[in-house]
């Protein structure tokens, strides 16, 4: 039978009431004296020797209250508060080395904190679903292109194939224009077309209403919606009165049935939801090859995603089998829905997200390192008050012990301020996160100080405070002959082999560790300036993009749409700041609708199995590829002859070139596209323009690009018009007038001019090209900013801590530097020897250093562009870097070791 | 030098172990006869004893207070014969149970040391 509820109890209670415990105790063992005393009286002793005889017999009160206090288990509490208050003290007498441990702990902590803040969230917080961690995201691939969603053919196979999965289902983006009585002016609001049991595939119930059924998603089912927590607050005014009522989402009156819960927007932000009623047979082939759909799906107990997506894998080599023309070249696959989310693919932001911890991991320790190395210098000091507290009875562990709580008071006052630190860093880091997620941004990229946080501040200040203080602690408990500390003082001469043992471990310490990290930082700054100045193949500076989708109901005819096209583009290029306009079905780096065409070239084989010739697939006015920038290299640009009724003709790019027509000059080629189940028209090639990066996320390649006259292509695409502004170069060279270079000041003039001629058409998505380019290089931008300053800190903490140690080292020796010099060598010697011993621990630091970085980073070799993770040019220049700086560090030390005088340092032994 | 802080007190002398095993015990008997305050016990244990036995008075309280601290006596403050303050010890269900564990375990190595101690070097 355990005694431990019992004694947590007690021990609770006495420390808690611990003046009553004492008074009673008091009380108790008075009550007992007098009692014996009294018996003694009544044997006819006199009540005065009475009670002193009682106490004589009793032994010590003292002693016995002590015993009973241990019994109590206060003891250790009482033994704690004191070493508290005796640390308390021993740091309030030494202001200067507190403040600075205080501060380099607080940075340490503080950093790490905020890191894993923003880590934390996007890696491990709960997702609004049940159960995020058996929900799996599936996507297809194609060699070499961005991702893309699921087609019906697919997904079919796997519905009816699968062994894995419990539950799966599908959804596909939608927007919606907003109108109606109930909005005061039209909203495009993003949204989802879903099955009837997606929601139910996600663990999520509506907070109010219903969620869907089967009978909403049958084809010409009924028109239901159901609206997001967000929409429904911030339009709304969450009235829950808003279930049952009917909206107008694309001029359709939808009644709206439930609204979800807070946070969730899966997929892709979406605040609408709409039952998919879609028709999954019967369908033609094109239709049900087409990627439309976001597929997640719930594991069945017991199954791991592995082998989910082992089968994943094995359904697509079956598709590719059954359905070649539609199925060649693509494969499915799935990943934990968190990943698909981070749209991680590669596990590049994992692997970043990890550097990163790591990195500021390695400050931290640098920053212990410091403190132990105050510490260590400071328990030199104390030598003597340590050895006469050990002559009188100490042991080792009691003393120890208490010099590990000084430094946890340390930590502590650093947590604390870390802590304050990490409050401040969060907002930044929110509004930095590059990181977009297709959904759940409130959970993803919303780094708080709450309770998980403040556990992990305590966790690391707990630890930091003995890492940085045990070492110490124990050199300076075991101080060696406590009968020559007593009797003469403190500073030693000849520092103790051990002593030096320790400094020299902080030194190597700390160059290593500051050599990985400059390393980590030196290649993600590059990688980052490697990207940055790619080449894009389009001049994006002063380029406003604006993203439209035309309703299908009144632009169901072709014809309509090129002639909105015509008109908004013809009143757009008559506004006074703009330059140049165009319109094409996808700007490059967006990511909202990315068509692609399989093509073939006329006179050429048909393609062989297993290659697919795929081009990104660009419908564009005329003027648009001027507009862009884009540079020619063969033949002419479309123009306004290339309408409907004219010959059909395309534009390609390079890369197109290269694989359509390799080593013959395209122009007069006849080309066109191919499709299972319809006929294209040839299209003559009339011209060539430089590689155009259109995907986001394959920036590392060239895909085959072609583009086409709007006018000539029956398409329901969304629309981006792209508006050059106009940029004031004066001939003088007068700086521009911001007025004219800022494009996003246009936004309301176009939207004006689209409104002109569609009213109520919705414009969205407005940005300039390079804020567009900014958040598509931010994961990037964001690790080298963040890892070249820890970095940089890292260094600046391991030259100071270095410059410490060295100068306490010279210090400690400043008796036997003395001697030496006193015997007559010369002072040359001296500084060499200083720096040479300095120089060694430098070696030594480096050489582990960089052995350990370049293991590490290999771990960053997905996340590097243009760089390898063991670039041989960074590596040695981190070496001279962190050498000379180090050197220097030591420099000044040995300048003072030289100049000491022999006379004084002699004296003072 | 006035109070030094890191030491906390001398040390103790170690009570043996087998005396505060047995004082324990003594004291659950003690009190299983009636609650008692902690002068009251001492009284008791020397009167059951027969006077054969004497308690060290300083050991008694740490005693007392461990074993209200594992929860096999219980106290609350009541008044004495002569109408004064004290604090009365009683048993409680799981010390009864344990002063009735323990006595069986002190028959049983009784009885074992009994025999090994009459062992003759014939029966060996």
């Amino acid at each position: 039978m355990t005694t431990l509820p019992s004694r947590l109890r007690s021990w609770l209670a006495s420390v808690l009431r611990r003046s009553r415990l004492e008074r009673e105790m008091d009380a108790e063992l008075r009550f007992h004296l007098e009692a014996y005393a009294d018996d003694l009286a009544a044997g006819g002793v006199q009540p005065r020797e009475a009670a002193r005889q009682a106490r004589l017999a009793f032994g010590g009160v003292d002693r016995a209250k002590e015993g009973c206090r241990e019994a109590v288990g206060v003891g250790f509490t009482d033994d704690l508060r004191r070493d508290l208050r005796y640390g308390a003290r021993m740091l309030r007498k030494d202001p200067g080395l507190t403040a600075v441990a205080v501060v380099t702990l607080a940075l340490g902590i503080g950093a790490n904190a905020a890191i894993f803040s923003a880590v934390d969230a996007l890696l491990l917080r709960r997702l609004p679903v049940a159960d995020p961690d058996r929900v799996l995201f599936g996507i297809t691939m194609r060699e070499g292109f961005d991702p893309f969603g699921m087609s019906v053919l697919e997904f079919a196979a796997i519905r009816e194939r699968n062994h894995a999965f419990a539950d799966s289902s599908v959804g596909e983006q939608r927007s919606f224009n907003l109108t109606g009585r109930e909005v005061p002016e039209p909203e495009r609001v993003p949204g989802a077309a879903i099955e009837a049991d997606f929601l139910g595939t996600l663990g999520v119930r509506p907070q109010l209403g219903r969620g869907f059924v089967a009978a909403d998603d049958r084809p010409g089912g009924p028109a239901v919606a159901l609206i997001g927590d967000g929409l429904w607050r911030r339009r709304f005014g969450g009235d829950p009165g808003l279930v049952g009522r009917t909206l107008d989402l694309n001029g359709r009156s939808t009644a709206i049935v439930g609204i979800l819960p807070p946070g969730f927007d899966y997929p892709n932000l979406a605040e609408i939801w709409v039952p998919l009623q879609s028709r999954f047979h019967g369908l033609p082939l094109a239709e049900l090859a087409a990627h439309r759909f976001g597929m997640v799906a719930r594991l069945l107990p017991g199954v791991s995603m592995e082998q989910a997506e082992a089968e994943l894998q094995a359904i697509s080599r079956d598709l590719e089998r059954e359905y070649p023309q539609v199925r060649r070249g693509w494969s499915i696959k799935g990943m934990p829905l968190r990943q698909g989310l981070l749209w991680d693919l590669n596990h590049r932001v994992e692997r970043s997200l990890v550097a990163l911890v790591g990195a500021v991991g390695f400050l931290l320790l640098i920053c212990c390192a410091n403190v132990a190395g105050l510490l260590l210098a400071r328990g030199v000091t104390r030598e003597r008050e340590i050895a006469v507290r050990r002559a009188l009875g100490a042991s080792f562990g009691r003393v120890v012990r208490q010099l590990v709580v000084e430094s946890l008071l340390l930590a502590a006052l650093g947590g604390v301020a870390g802590a304050l630190l990490a409050r401040g860093l969060l907002p930044v880091l929110r509004t930095l996160n590059p990181i977009e997620t297709l959904a759940f941004a409130g959970v993803l990229r919303a780094p708080q100080l709450d309770g998980r946080m403040l556990a992990f501040l305590a966790a690391v200040t707990m630890l930091t405070g003995v890492a940085s203080g045990l070492l110490p602690a124990w050199r300076a408990a075991g101080a060696a002959d406590l009968a020559r500390s007593i009797q003469q003082g403190g500073q030693r001469s000849g520092a103790s082999a051990a002593g030096r043992r320790s400094l020299a471990v902080l030194v190597v310490a700390e160059v290593a560790i500051a050599a990985a990290l400059l390393v980590g930082g030196g290649l993600m700054v590059q990688s980052f300036q490697r990207l940055h100045r790619m080449q894009l193949g389009f001049r994006p500076e002063r380029l406003l993009l604006l993203h439209m989708e035309l309703p299908a109901g009144p632009y169901h005819a072709f014809p309509r749409r090129a002639a909105f096209v015509e008109q908004v583009l013809q009143r757009v290029r008559q506004l006074p700041g703009v330059a140049a306009a165009g319109i094409t079905v996808s700007a490059p780096q967006t990511v909202l609708n990315m068509p692609d065409a399989i093509f073939t070239v006329e006179g050429q084989p048909p393609p062989r199995p297993g290659e697919v010739p795929i081009a990104a697939h660009r419908l564009v006015s005329a003027g648009y590829l001027e507009t862009l920038g884009v540079t020619l290299v063969a033949g002419r640009l479309l123009g306004e002859q290339d309408r409907l009724g004219s010959q059909p003709v395309a534009v390609i790019s390079e890369e197109l070139a290269r694989q359509g027509f390799p080593g013959k000059d395209p122009i007069g080629k006849r080309i066109r596209r191919l499709r299972p189940g319809e006929t294209f028209p040839w299209m003559t090639v009339v011209g060539v323009v430089k590689d155009v990066k259109e995907d986001r996320d394959n920036f590392r390649i060239n895909r085959p690009v072609w583009y086409l006259p709007y006018a000539q292509q029956v398409n329901d695409y969304p629309l981006d018009l792209v508006v050059r502004a106009s940029g004031a170069l004066g001939s003088s060279g007068a700086k521009e007038s911001a007025e004219h270079g800022d494009p996003a000041r246009l936004a309301p003039a176009i939207r004006h001019a689209v409104t002109a001629v569609a009213p109520a058409q919705p414009v969205s998505d407005v940005t300039t090209m390079p804020e567009l380019l900014t958040r598509v290089l931010a994961t990037e931008r964001f690790s080298a900013i963040l890892m070249g300053a820890l970095a940089a800190t890292g260094l600046l903490l391991a030259v100071i801590g270095l410059y410490g140690v060295m100068a306490y080292s010279v210090r400690r020796q400043t008796g036997e530097i003395g001697l030496r010099l006193a015997l007559g060598a010369p002072p040359a010697e001296i500084f060499k020897m200083v720096l040479g011993r300095g120089a060694r621990l430098i070696a030594a630091g480096l050489l582990i250093g960089l052995a350990g970085a370049a293991a590490l980073s290999r771990l960053l070799a997905a996340t590097l562009y243009g760089v390898a993770a063991g670039d041989p040019l960074t590596f040695v220049a981190i070496a001279l870097l962190l050498a000379a700086v180090a050197t220097l560090a030591c420099i000044l030390p040995a300048r003072r070791a030289m100049r000491v005088d022999p006379l004084v340092a002699l004296r003072s032994e | 030098m006035g109070q030094d802080p890191g030491t906390g007190t001398l040390p103790m002398p170690e009570p043996l172990d087998l005396l505060q095993g047995t004082l324990d015990m003594l004291i659950l008997k003690a009190v299983s006869l009636g609650p008692l305050h902690g002068y009251g016990i001492l009284l008791r244990i020397e009167q059951i004893s027969g006077g054969r036995l004497e308690i060290q008075q300083g050991s008694l309280y740490p005693a007392l207070y461990r074993l209200q601290h594992q929860g096999w006596i219980a106290s609350a403050w009541g008044e004495s014969e002569n109408k004064r303050k004290a604090r009365y010890y009683r048993l409680t269900t799981a010390g009864r149970r344990r002063l009735q564990a323990e006595t069986e375990k002190w028959h049983r190595m009784a009885e074992v040391m009994a025999g090994i101690l009459r062992a003759t070097p014939e029966e060996v």
